[in-house]
């Protein structure tokens, strides 16, 4: 006959990662509000952003009960003045469309990353950055929004040379300019440069010492949350077992024949969906979210999430914690940085079209009519927003730990 | 790098299935869907795409690549056959081989745009003949999911792929034939227009990769050494390994060809152009390139528009087309072939007999290539719409199924056995590099390349030894070897300083090149260019010049101009003042302390007048004082002088005008430009332009005139009346011109003075003309008024110019024409000027309607519209296939001749004729004849690159109207209606801005009858076809003057013979006239000048520039009867053959034809490339 005993813990909830101990004490109270609208703006920093995802995954999954939408308006190349933005015909200047694509956007909180295209300009283009740099911090004012101010990233390069040490220099004077700015306008600041320029020293994050790779992102959204003061990702559930009985922060069964251990079962609802690792990167620390469970008798013992096996080691790995990779959290989470990706795509068509010339631009006599197909774009990104907003939240999560042998 | 792309997803994930169930629920009703990359769909009925005009189905014709293989003409001793067709291949864009000989396409199903709510899933197919029958039997799809591709280039391991705004590299790592792995090399690149994409990739000898992009395209591309910057149209150059990009030329307006020959040298055409053959260098700039204050013209100016270039080069063509180049008329459906020759720093490119060509216009080859078995292979896009503007994007005639590789061979000649070069030992791949086909060299380098230095180095350096140096290709096996080093990125010295001191110029001039690349690896960089710049032939000299500017050093300038002590040439002075300007930061302080530093006068002159400086300036106006500027930049030094001198420099320049007395024309248009367009004028002494105001020479008395009113010299008012009083037309023009430019109280009366009727009808109108500037309501009381009593005689319309030629005026005038009527004969001329003079957006202005009525309401009604303007869909459709069925082209040539019309003062054919509107030399092989039909009747509904409608306000508030002609750093070029060319200096634009539309005005063939209608758009719609309205490749005279018959000329003629006509200074009623589209010049349409009853002539003038100093042969289709004149020079001539020396420069030949000989029929004069003329020579083209 098989008994059972339950064993309750106070505050039955169905809870949640405690946080980690070093999350750290903040000055910024930085969050997202019900229907904000966050709009990156910057050069290729946030441009790549749209290939990976991580930034605007990391900040959807942080608030899950807010309806937050996001607009990428990065532009490879692109400075204060809009630069990259330039065209054939003007006006609009490209000043005037950077302008004009940030009040399309209609932001209530603006991430800024310039200064790493400048940057190439030395000492004497610093003024005329700062200068920019207060000008788009005016227009945003303007529009009513939140400016965050994001330094730029250093040269990704592990080889040292006297070019890449003047331009990491001059990289590291333009972050000062930023911050100094972010001070003289009370606006936020976050440095990735120095946390970015550690972590390439242990990871490869850039594959062509300018750009960022996946990994760099997966670490940039790391970076941002960190540098935003929010606390991090990393959690533990931890959960002990002593004479077949389980204690742990939520209720834990134990099932057991006899005086015989046949397993745990839980259910657990994650605070917020984690951001799933990049192909072949282990978890960093910071994003670690692991199951402790001691106390348990010598062997293996696999862990099921739903009818899927999520993790397989023995007792003493058990009993140090064991990182939690899968599971229907991290399922949804890939589907959720799917449908963001394919929303962003969607945007990037929109807003910075092929054939602009006939359908936007000064020849649009000849094919305006498709603007009604940009316009229709909204039909696709607007469904697809309804579909993040309904996904963004974690669910319940039955787990069983079994011993197979 | 390993990323996630964009459009990469997992299918099969469960949520995914169920959001596309979900919305298969939601949205779809009944019609067919669409998938959005396996995640989204997106029912049709929710997103309406629109679908463009369903006339004229049967444009498209019969999509069979047998009937297509019929329809090809191709040259003697040539057979085409078929590679591969759909579904092996679909709408190919570009392609190139790898080195295994394996074909590589790209190919574009979604151009030229994905609808929305579609995913584009472009391909990219390689084809192979595994057999070896000729044919592609293997066609494997490499990678989908692309975004419009319009690049390709295998190597590297992988393959180089342009999508949209990203170039990818694409490999497979697994070896199962498809990509796995994508790598995004560079993003950034511009996609404002789909056709203009980055494309024609290319590996250059040198192992870099080149690509080009058009005149849309803006790239913004980051780098490890920096952020790229490409504004328009140019050719990019990249080493892949490093991410090192530059711009290697820049402009064209849709740069699609892109080669280089065996030495190096590099070649473009361009598909939106109309110069041929283009030749390129490190620095080179064309039409377009924005800031450009200079550019290169292409060597076969009024050539039609190319798109892909290949070099003929190997064993399996005919040795008789060694030095040629091959490229494809898309337009025209057909296949051009030129040949190169060496001269000076360049090449004279000559066209040869066509290649192919065919009358069905669906095939339209994109892309053509020497396949590794020396055979041409043409990437045939098939389609019967190629553009993107005027034809909407999702029009059902455009084709996105079909694509077609055409093979061509000559007949009886072997192939070459198609080397296998990827896994080919060291050896073999050397042994290669001796291969007389380009191909094999260039994949060899590849392979090597990609082998590493350290394996190859070895190898390499026992190749070289082994050679023979008595071979006549010892130098070139050596330079192929020295590439090898190059894309190794390993130094070799030694074998540098060979070649640059080898007895091959080709070699030599390549070398230069790689020390560019090494400059800062190699010793004695600067005594090295030193001595190429004063090398014994031309093109060693200019790649010196270029070389020069990475020294950045003021003795780089210095050296640099030592070029200057041998012959010059166009591409030697481009590149010689680029190095200047480049430099000038360098040298312009060193020449302030050292004023000999640069040289002699010659070469210090030179160095000046390249550069934009008030310092610059005032220098060189001191050496023109003294008399040391070289005659030949004379005009170069009054144009900088124009364009930056300041007052003092304009009081030197005055001072040399007054005491000097020999160049004073060119002094004082230089003083009146600098007056108006910077507003700067001399301070000291003004008065002294008085003297000048009756001088004998009536454009200095003018121009004293003009300069008067620019310096406000209200004291000289009363003499500028007297002048006026009595001057020709010319001098009452300057006159009032100047008074209105004083633009005070005072001589605003004086011209109101001269309004009044006691003054000449003559003087009245041009003074009306002027007052109607500043007071339109007295200009407008007192024009009509002149008008009511205006002798029979007279011509009104500059009364009429003058009014509609201001907003202010027009409106004035329509207000004032209401109350008053006019003369019924004035008010048609006046209604028809406003018709035709008007461009197109102004017709739906109020006042321009309202002054439509008044002269209506005068009888002024334009000629009875026999041909109906405002044709609905289905007439446009019937009367489309009308024309091809009844339309009679040759009377339609007439007709486009006729004056009325104006087609020839606005657009050129064969680069002959105005320039206000796109050459049309191949409108009717480009545009279905709806597409032709509506561009005519309604201009503005379709807009060539290039003809984009520009305002350019002023600071001063002014405003022009017209196309930009050039954008440079310091001024633009801006062409009116008229086809008038203003300079504006930019510190004066305010701004400028596109404006739809087009400066034809609407209703240009409402006066003809349907019958002319249809045969005018039935030659229209032959133009570019084979025949009569080919421009044919020989080089025809198109652009002529013939001189009109009156009685002083008559008596003249009778007094001084034929000589008189030559004489200098012998004002001649001469009118511009063009040859018909075959070269020709019907003698009915010249002028006859009936001296006596047997002396009766006609005379035909036209330009010709020499490029290099030679004899020049001009060939007539008369054999008698002609007499020809040179300058002042009498030519004799030899039969049909007229062969003179002329040296460099512009000469204005005169032909007498004695009509009493040959009385009908037509002229035509060619000059046939080669064939004893030993000069270089271009033909004037344009108005």
């Amino acid at each position: 006959m098989r008994k059972i005993r339950k064993l309750t813990v106070p505050g039955y909830i169905a809870l949640l990662y405690f946080l980690c101990s070093f999350s750290m004490a903040q000055t910024n109270n930085f969050e997202l509000k019900n229907n904000d609208r966050v709009v990156f703006l910057g050069n290729s920093i946030f441009e790549n952003e749209t290939y990976f995802g991580y930034l605007e995954l990391a900040l959807t999954t942080r608030w899950p009960d807010r309806n937050v939408t996001f607009r990428n308006i990065g532009w490879t190349g692109d400075n204060v003045f809009g630069e990259a933005r330039s065209y054939f015909t003007n006006p609009p200047t490209s000043y005037d469309l950077l302008m004009e694509q940030i009040t399309n956007a209609k932001p209530t909180v603006v991430f800024i990353a310039y200064g790493g295209i400048e940057a190439q300009n030395g000492e004497a283009g610093k003024a005329r950055f700062k200068d920019g740099l207060n000008k788009l911090i005016d227009k945003i004012n303007s529009l009513g929004a939140q400016t965050i101010l994001v330094s730029p990233i250093p040269l990704l390069t592990r080889t040292d040379s006297d070019n890449i040490s003047k331009q990491n220099t001059q990289l590291v004077h333009y972050s000062a300019e930023i911050a100094k700015v972010a001070s003289e306008r009370g606006k936020l600041f976050v440095d990735i440069l120095n946390p970015m320029k550690e972590i390439n020293e242990r990871v490869t994050v850039s594959e062509n010492g300018i750009h960022l790779n996946e990994t760099g992102y997966y670490f940039l959204a790391n970076i941002l949350e960190k540098g935003l003061g929010l606390p991090a990702r990393a959690a533990e559930v931890a959960i002990s077992v002593k004479n077949n009985v389980a204690e742990g922060p939520v209720p834990v069964t134990v099932a057991s024949t006899g005086k015989t251990f046949d397993g745990l079962s839980f259910s657990l609802r994650n605070k917020m969906l984690p951001l799933p690792l990049p192909e072949g990167l282990s978890t960093p620390a910071e994003n670690r979210q692991a199951f402790k469970i001691s106390g348990l008798k010598k062997g293996i013992y696999s862990l099921k999430a739903g009818n899927d096996i999520i993790a397989v080691a023995n007792a003493e790995d058990w009993a140090k914690g064991v990182d939690i990779t899968g599971g229907l959290s991290f399922q949804k989470a890939r589907q959720l940085r799917q449908m963001i990706l394919k929303k962003s795509d969607i945007f990037f068509q929109q807003y910075r079209p092929l054939n602009r010339t006939y359908i936007v631009g000064f020849r649009k006599y000849e094919q305006g009519r498709h603007q009604e197909g940009l316009e229709n774009m909204n039909i696709l990104i607007t469904w697809l927003e309804t579909q993040i907003n309904s996904q963004r939240t974690p669910e319940t999560q039955d787990y069983q730990l079994i011993q197979v042998k | 790098m390993k990323d996630l792309h964009k459009n990469k997803y997992t299918p099969g994930s469960k949520s995914f299935e169920s959001i596309r169930e979900s919305l298969r629920m939601k949205l779809v009703k009944g019609k067919a869907a669409k998938w959005i990359c396996g995640l989204l769909m997106i029912p049709a009925a929710m997103l309406i795409t629109s679908t463009g005009n369903q006339e004229d189905r049967k444009y498209t014709p019969d999509p069979d690549p047998d009937k297509e293989l019929a329809s090809f003409n191709i040259a003697e001793g040539f057979e085409i056959s078929l590679f591969a067709s759909e579904p092996m291949v679909v709408k190919p864009i570009q392609m190139n081989w790898d080195a295994d000989g394996r074909l590589w396409v790209v190919s574009s199903e979604s151009y030229p745009h994905v609808k929305t709510g579609e995913e584009a899933n472009d391909k990219i197919y390689v084809l192979e003949d595994t057999d070896g029958d000729g044919k592609a039997d293997k066609s494997t799809i490499f990678a989908d999911g692309l975004l419009t591709p319009t690049g390709i280039l295998p190597g590297d391991g992988g393959v180089y792929v342009a999508n949209s705004t990203e170039i990818l590299f694409l490999q497979d790592t697994d070896g199962d034939g498809k990509a796995d792995k994508r790598t995004k090399v560079l993003t950034g690149f511009g996609t404002a227009d789909t056709h203009h994409l980055i494309h024609t990739f290319r590996w250059g000898p040198d192992g870099d990769f080149y690509f080009n992009q058009s005149i849309y395209i803006y790239s913004h591309v980051e780098t490890p050494a920096g952020v790229k910057r490409l504004e328009g149209g140019g050719v990019w150059q990249l080493k892949p390994k490093t991410l090192d990009l530059s711009v290697y030329a820049k402009g064209l307006v849709n740069p699609w060809g892109l080669q280089f020959n065996k030495w190096g040298a590099s070649f473009l055409t361009d598909g939106a152009g109309g110069e041929g053959i283009n030749y390129g260098f490190p620095g080179a700039t064309f039409v377009t390139a924005p800031g450009a204050e200079r550019i290169i013209r292409g060597l076969n100016p009024g050539q039609p528009k190319h798109s892909g270039l290949e070099m003929i080069s190997g064993r399996h063509l005919p040795e008789s087309w060694e030095g040629s180049v091959i490229t494809n008329d898309f337009r025209a459906n057909r296949i051009n072939r030129f040949m190169l020759e060496e001269q000076g720093s360049g090449y004279v490119s000559k066209q040869m007999e066509d290649l192919l060509w065919t009358k069905n216009v669906a095939f339209r080859p994109v892309d053509i290539s020497l396949g590794p078995d020396g055979a041409i292979y043409i990437a045939d896009w098939y389609n019967p719409i190629i553009q993107h503007g005027e034809v909407d994007f999702h029009d059902p005639r455009r084709d996105h199924t079909n694509g077609r590789i055409w093979k061509i061979t000559a007949k009886n000649r072997p192939l070459v056995k198609v080397p296998k070069l990827e896994k080919a030992d060291l050896n073999t791949l050397l042994e290669s590099l001796k291969a007389p086909e380009d191909w094999t060299r260039l994949q060899a380098k590849q392979v090597l390349k990609n082998r590493g230095a350290k394996d190859v180095v070895p190898a390499l350096e026992k190749w070289m030894a082994s050679l023979d140096k008595n071979n006549k290709d010892y130098y070139h096996n050596l330079l192929e070897a020295l590439w090898v080093y190059q894309s190794l990125n390993t130094v070799n010295e030694k074998l540098l300083l060979s070649l640059l001191n080898s007895n091959n110029h080709n070699a030599r001039a390549a070398a230069l090149r790689v020390l560019d690349a090494w400059s800062d690896k190699v010793p004695n960089v600067p005594s090295l260019l030193a001595k190429a710049v004063v090398d014994p032939h031309a093109r060693v000299r200019l790649e010196g010049v270029i070389a020069l500017r990475k020294l950045n050093s003021p003795e780089a300038a210095k050296m640099a101009l030592a070029v200057l002590d041998f012959q010059q040439d166009e591409f030697i002075d481009f590149a010689l003042w680029q190095t200047m300007r480049e430099l000038e930061p360098q040298w312009i302080n060193r020449l302030k302390q050292e004023p000999a530093f640069l040289g002699d006068a010659r070469k210090t002159v030179y160095a000046l007048k390249s550069v934009n400086d008030a310092e610059a300036v005032s220098r060189l106006v001191e050496f023109y004082k003294n008399g040391q500027v070289p005659e030949e930049y004379q005009k170069d030094v009054m144009n900088s002088v124009a364009k930056g001198g300041d007052a003092k420099a304009l009081n030197v320049l005055f001072d040399i005008a007054v005491n000097a007395r020999q160049n004073t024309a060119l002094e004082l248009s230089t003083l009146e430009d600098a007056a108006k367009q910077r507003k700067i004028k001399p301070d000291v002494n003004l008065d002294r332009i008085a003297a000048f105001a009756t001088h004998e020479n009536d454009a200095i008395a003018a121009s004293a005139l003009r300069l008067m009113g620019y310096w406000g010299m209200e004291n000289q008012s009363n003499k500028i009346v007297g002048l006026i009083q009595k001057g020709d037309k010319n001098i009452k023009k300057a006159g009032l011109n100047a008074l209105a430019l004083m633009n005070s109280d005072a001589s605003k009366k004086l011209i109101a003075g001269m309004t009044e009727p006691k003054n000449a009808p003559e003087l009245r109108l041009l003074a009306i003309g002027q007052l109607a500037s500043f007071d339109a309501d007295a200009a407008a009381a007192s024009g009509i008024k002149l008008l009511q009593s205006l002798p029979a005689d007279t011509d009104p319309s500059e009364f009429f110019q003058a009014f509609i030629g201001n907003r202010k005026a027009l409106g004035v005038l329509a207000d004032a024409l209401k109350e008053n009527k006019i003369p019924e004969d004035i008010a048609k001329t006046g209604r028809m000027i406003v018709q035709r003079q008007l461009p197109w957006y102004r017709h739906n202005d109020d006042d321009v309607k309202n002054l439509k009525t008044a002269l209506e309401a005068s009888g002024g009604v334009m000629p009875k519209v026999t041909m109906k303007q405002d044709l609905h869909p289905q007439e446009i459709s019937d009367l489309a296939s009308r024309i091809k069925s009844t339309a009679d082209a040759a009377k339609g040539e007439l007709v486009y001749r006729k004056a009325e019309l104006s087609c020839i003062t606005c657009h050129a054919i064969g680069g002959a004729g105005g320039l206000i509107g796109p050459d049309l030399s191949s409108i009717g092989t480009s545009s279905p004849v709806e597409t032709i039909i509506k561009s005519v009747i309604d201009p503005t509904f379709s807009i060539k690159e290039g003809y984009e409608l520009q305002r350019v306000v002023k600071k001063d508030g002014s405003e022009m109207m017209g196309y930009l002609v050039s954008d440079g750093i310091s001024e633009i070029i801006i062409r009116d209606v008229t086809g008038h060319e203003t300079a504006v200096a930019k510190s004066q634009v305010d701004k400028i801005e596109n404006i739809p539309g087009s400066l034809m005005p609407p209703g240009l063939t409402a006066g003809l009858d349907q019958k002319e209608f249809i045969d005018l758009i039935g030659f229209l719609s032959k133009l570019g076809e084979s025949g009569d309205f080919r421009v044919p490749n020989v080089r025809f005279v198109r652009r002529w003057e013939t001189v009109g018959s009156d009685r002083a000329l008559i008596g003249k003629l009778k007094t001084e013979g034929l000589g008189h006509l030559v004489k200098a200074n012998v004002k001649l009623p001469a009118m511009p006239i063009y040859s018909k589209v075959a070269g020709d010049l019907p003698m009915d349409e010249l002028p006859v000048i009936e001296v006596s009853a047997n002396k009766k002539y006609s005379v035909v003038k036209f330009d010709i520039e020499v490029i290099s100093s030679g004899n020049v042969n001009f060939v007539t289709n008369l054999p008698a009867g002609v007499t020809a004149w040179a300058g002042q020079k009498q030519i004799k001539t030899n039969g049909n053959q007229i062969t003179t020396e002329l040296s460099q420069g512009m000469h204005h030949v005169t032909l007498v034809i004695d009509r009493a000989v040959n009385k009908d029929g037509a002229i035509s004069v060619q000059i046939p490339d080669g064939a004893g003329n030993t000069g270089q020579t271009r033909l004037v083209m344009g108005k």
